[in-house]
């Protein structure tokens, strides 16, 4: 499947074929990380530790990875119940599961903290792997040094929420931004977001987004970028 | 006399891990690659309990579920999934084959596994 050009739709058979692939690389992956987490709890040095560590934040990543392709062939088949969620407690979840993956890159993850609570309907579960995809894909492209800031933000002309992941690294080109614009607007799609990047992820991030009657989208800034999902406010507050 | 733990694995190197793991918490493991050599350590050890990865080579670990439901003596044996399929099975529909736990392999650390069996053989 060709999805570096990012110029095709993705077939069923290409799902499928990158869905049985995805599940063969699931048993290697998570040997290699049984064994480096077996190694690690054994006596290691403090720099065989470390990389110990990175074998195991890195198979993770990868075994998340896996995860979403499997269940990305599963949505048409299966129905996924949405609920009234808090977005900051998903978010809080994020920060705490990936924050040794971001030091140990060098870089930070950390929640932009709200004085207001915001309520948005959503699958707990395919909103949790949107935002880890984002967080992911910032984590690859921002500068080291540099903090990564989930943002939650209540659009009221439109009724929705957006949760953003804002990294700072170099900007996007001109070229790749028009790109990337045309693509989002015509999801599902691989989705060529930045440069070495397959798009496969954001393309998975856009199935989980129309599932729960959302989208996906990105804002461009001079030092890095901003990949957001927007979905739908809950009227339960409002009704208190 | 310590607990007999029967580990279904195809996997080698997993096997060898596990086994370890499982050895070292002090529990008694034999290994069988597939559900034909699981049915034939069943017989010889009588485990206390089963550890079974689903997809295996040749017959399924389903298929073995329904070969052990379908004896008296091989039918009260705790059953503990060990799987990558995880997400894609439920405790709820494998309890009437007796499953106890399902264990994530992909998210699992080394001492859930002795921890799940613990929680279904004390």
């Amino acid at each position: 499947m060709n999805v570096s050009e990012g110029t095709h739709d993705v077939s069923q058979f290409e799902m499928t074929s990158l869905t049985a692939a995805a599940h063969e690389l699931k048993a290697p992956l998570a040997l290699m990380r049984q064994l480096a987490l077996q190694l690690e709890s054994g006596d290691a040095t403090e720099e065989q530790r470390r990389m110990l560590q990175k074998i195991t934040l890195t198979s993770e990543r990868a075994l998340r990875l896996t995860s979403d392709i499997t269940r990305s062939s599963r949505l048409e088949d299966a129905l996924f119940e949405v609920e009234p969620l808090n977005p900051e407690q998903i978010c809080r979840d994020i920060v705490a599961e990936l924050g040794p993956l971001f030091v140990a890159h060098g870089r930070s993850l950390a929640l932009t903290q709200r004085t207001h609570p915001l309520l948005l309907v959503a699958n707990r579960e395919l909103l949790r792997r949107i935002l880890m995809n984002f967080s992911d894909n910032a984590l690859h492209y921002s500068e080291p040094g540099t903090a990564v800031a989930l943002q939650i933000q209540a659009l009221r002309k439109s009724g929705r929420i957006r949760i953003g992941v804002r990294d700072h690294g170099p900007a996007l080109s001109a070229d790749m931004w028009q790109s990337l614009q045309k693509r989002l607007a015509k999801s599902p799609q691989a989705l060529h977001a930045r440069p070495q990047s397959s798009g496969l992820g954001l393309y998975i991030a856009s199935q989980f987004a129309t599932a729960m009657n959302g989208s996906i989208g990105a804002v461009r800034h001079r030092d890095g970028a901003t990949f957001y999902v927007e979905l739908d406010a809950s009227r339960q507050l409002s009704l208190l | 006399m310590s607990t007999k733990v029967l580990l279904v694995e195809d996997d080698l190197w997993l096997a060898e891990l596990e086994s370890s793991i499982l050895e070292k918490a002090g529990y008694s493991v034999n290994v069988a690659a597939h559900a034909t050599a699981a049915i034939e350590a069943v017989d010889r050890i009588q485990p206390d309990v089963i550890i079974l990865d689903l997809l295996l080579t040749g017959s399924t670990g389903f298929a073995l579920l329904h070969e052990l439901q379908s004896y008296g003596d091989t039918q009260v044996i705790p059953v503990i999934i060990c799987t990558n399929a995880a997400e894609q099975v439920s405790l709820k529909d494998l309890a009437q084959y007796g499953v106890k736990r399902i264990v994530d392999k992909s998210v699992m650390v080394p001492s859930d596994l002795v921890a799940a069996v613990r929680s279904v053989t004390e």
